[in-house]
């Protein structure tokens, strides 16, 4: 009890440790109900009581030290957060409006989700992100490679190619109008075929490929640790139409959420989601356009937005986001690629020349 | 599909493979269905355990990755359509390896589209000769047009006696007796492709049986039938670097009280297709008149290219000023395209 007391540890359920049915089960029976009962013991002691090898018995030991001693040993402050966030940076998507709204860019780190009707620039999007971690440092980017996960067959080689091919043009331009030498080298180094050579493509043919994916997504960032952006597009087709058994698929795709939250967490890399729309009916023959996959899904992306057209234009509204207002930007898709709207504001800084704190 | 792996050729222990068994567990598919915290119990092993296991397995089935350069020099292709500002935005033709959709209210000209990628589609590797499939479901193939197409394109390459024969023999006709014969038909379609040297396939129209056997309340299971049949005609066309050519049908969409013209089959498939090609009617001073959108595309801007259907097939309406590229590929698409406004 002394120990309890010093710790300060909460007194937890045996149910709740990650510990194999049959141990558990055999420490019940044996009448260990939570931590406090084994406060004490020793693995002989604890092996001949609950009728169990020594092996397994150290193995409960060890997973009880590990929670009560140090219950808050990976906690953080907000400080720490808070001089996180500022040190992290974005990457842009050249529309500067969309940018804006994005508080400077995607940021790494989090998820964020694109959601919208087919043709309205998604795919285009996601090529135009794989292509914009590439800037350099110099240029305050993130100079990362990406990963493009394809489960739609959307990808299109030679547009993102004519991308790149624009990226590295602006990237000279902007460097020789600030006569910026470093800047300048940074930007002669680059061309198209070698940033197309940093993305890294996946094409997924079902929802077994894609989890099969996500799951092995560990150990491929390991050893490509400078990839900075994971692009799902998209993350619903397959589970549109793969799933018969509805809370099946919830609690698939929120596994899936919570695996490639913890990649985003733990290597500082930007997740994009690229996710359908679905028409959900209000009654008395009205109807409303909602983002695919449920209600549960809505809780897995740090930031969401949609994107739709307006006046023959295209916008995207964010519309969940933990520390940015709602707001809505235009968009333009040129031959470039993703690009600031023709009537946007002027005088507009771009993001990427703003001076961040070092 | 990898997916379809069972267990016991994934290098697990034999123990470990029975007991899933035990659980009716039996391929890759099956066990990535069940979430973490049935496998812990199943297996009677730790969570920890549990991620390795699926990670040993997921590597074994998971698709290797390539880089983007890679894909650009891989094997490309398209189909030409002989409508040269087509041609151009789409970068040559319909492309290889994607499913392109032809959508179009009756009578515009989607099944005359499809016969004159018949003939391209036989001209295009002639030396290999290949085939194309034409899977026909509301029995609107005419040899005899089909002749007509090839004869009036290329009256020189068919200008000795039986040359149009030979082009006939090369297009497949198959006739599916419903939407699940449809799709047995795609998922077996593998050996065909491979023996009968298959370069284009064609389906005329996707939407006739789906929407002939599929109602209200069965809405949802023709969602899923069209999401496999959309699956298959992908895996099709990028395993053998093929194009695949669909056509849709309109249907009217009543929203808020307004009537629309939409391109049938809903969202789901509008998200399913590579690229969606739009005939519309156009009324303009000089008259009644058809024009072709492109209205999805990863690659091609929106662009309207005015035609006539004649004796060559679909053709450019030369008569109206040349094709407008809507300006900076921003013009809606949603208010003039088939769509409608999603």
């Amino acid at each position: 009890m002394n120990d309890q007391l010093r710790t300060g540890a909460v007194d937890v359920d045996i149910v709740l440790h990650c510990l194999p049915p049959s141990i558990r089960d055999k420490l019940k029976d044996a009448g260990f109900r939570s931590d406090s009962d084994l406060v004490g013991i020793q693995p002989l002691e604890l092996a001949s009581e609950a009728n169990m090898t020594h092996e397994d018995a150290l193995l409960v030991l060890k997973s009880l030290s590990t929670r009560d001693s140090d219950a808050l040993r990976t906690a953080q402050s907000a400080r720490d957060i808070y001089e996180r966030e500022q040190r992290s940076k974005c990457i842009v998507t050249f529309s500067m409006d969309l940018d804006r709204v994005l508080g400077g860019g995607i940021r790494t780190g989090q998820m964020t989700e694109f959601c919208g009707a087919p043709g309205i620039g998604k795919t285009q999007i996601g090529m135009q992100l794989a292509v914009n971690v590439q800037v350099p440092l110099s240029f305050n980017g993130l100079e990362g490679e990406a990963v493009y996960i394809d489960t739609e067959g959307s990808f299109a080689p030679q547009r993102c190619l004519a991308m790149a091919t624009a990226f590295c043009k602006h990237l000279e331009k902007v460097a020789v109008a600030r006569n910026d030498a470093v800047r300048i080298s940074d930007a002669q180094k680059l061309d198209p075929l070698g940033i197309l050579e940093r993305i890294h493509y996946f094409r997924v043919r079902d929802s077994t490929e894609q989890l099969a994916v996500v799951e092995t997504l560990q150990s491929f960032i390991a050893s490509h640790p400078k990839v900075k952006v994971i692009i799902i597009d998209s993350i619903a087709f397959h589970f549109r139409q793969d799933f018969d058994d509805m809370s099946l698929r919830t609690r698939r795709l929120s596994q899936m959420a919570q695996t490639l939250m913890s990649i985003a967490h733990t290597h500082d890399i930007a997740i994009v989601l690229m996710n359908h729309v679905t028409t959900k009916i209000l009654g008395e023959g009205k109807s409303r356009i909602v983002p695919a996959l449920g209600d549960s899904w809505a809780h897995a992306a740090t930031n969401r937005l949609i994107c739709y057209w307006k006046d023959r234009k295209r916008y995207a509204f964010l519309f969940k986001s933990p520390h940015l207002p709602a707001a809505a930007a235009e968009f333009r898709i040129s031959k470039d690629g993703v690009r600031t709207a023709k009537t946007s504001q002027p005088g507009t800084k771009r993001p990427y020349e703003e001076s961040k704190p070092s | 599909m990898q997916s379809a792996r069972p267990l016991t050729r994934c290098s697990l222990e034999p123990r470990v493979v029975e007991r899933l068994e035990y659980y009716d567990i039996y391929t890759v598919k099956d066990l990535f269905g069940r979430t973490l915290w049935d496998l812990k119990e199943i297996l009677d092993i730790s969570l920890d355990d549990v991620q390795i296991l699926l990670g040993a397995v997921g590597a074994l089935i998971a698709p290797k990755p390539v880089t983007a350069r890679a894909l650009l020099e891989g094997p490309g292709g398209h189909l030409r359509t002989l409508i040269d500002p087509l041609d151009h935005v789409l970068g040559g033709g319909i492309e290889a390896g994607r499913v392109t959709e032809i959508v179009g209210p009756a009578g515009l000209g989607k099944t005359q589209f499809c016969l004159g990628m018949c003939v391209m589609g036989c001209l295009d590797r002639l030396d290999t000769q290949g085939k194309v499939l034409y899977i026909d479901t509301e029995k609107k193939f005419s040899g005899e047009r089909l002749s007509e197409i090839g004869t009036s394109r290329f009256p020189e390459s068919f200008a000795e006696k039986g040359a149009i024969g030979e082009m006939l023999k090369r297009v497949i006709v198959q006739v599916p007796t419903s939407s699940h014969n449809l799709l047995d038909i795609l998922q077996g379609l593998q050996s065909a492709i491979i023996s009968l040297n298959i370069v284009l396939i064609v389906i005329d129209s996707i939407a006739s049986l789906a929407r002939a056997e599929f109602g209200g309340s069965t809405l949802w299971d023709r969602q899923k039938l069209l999401g496999q049949q959309a699956s298959a005609l992908k895996s099709l066309a990028e395993s053998f670097r093929i194009p695949v050519l669909v056509t849709n049908q309109i249907t009217t969409q009543f929203k808020d009280g307004k009537s629309t013209l939409v391109a049938a089959l809903g969202p789901m498939w509008a998200h399913a297709v590579n690229t969606r090609l739009e005939l519309t009617a156009t009324q303009s001073d000089k008259g009644p008149g058809r024009s072709l959108l492109v209205t999805k595309s990863s690659s091609a801007p929106v662009v309207e290219i005015p035609y006539r259907v004649t004796r060559k097939g679909l053709e450019v309406d030369v008569s109206i000023s040349s094709p407008a590229q809507l300006e900076d590929y921003s013009s809606c698409v949603g208010e003039r395209g088939l769509i409608g406004t999603l």
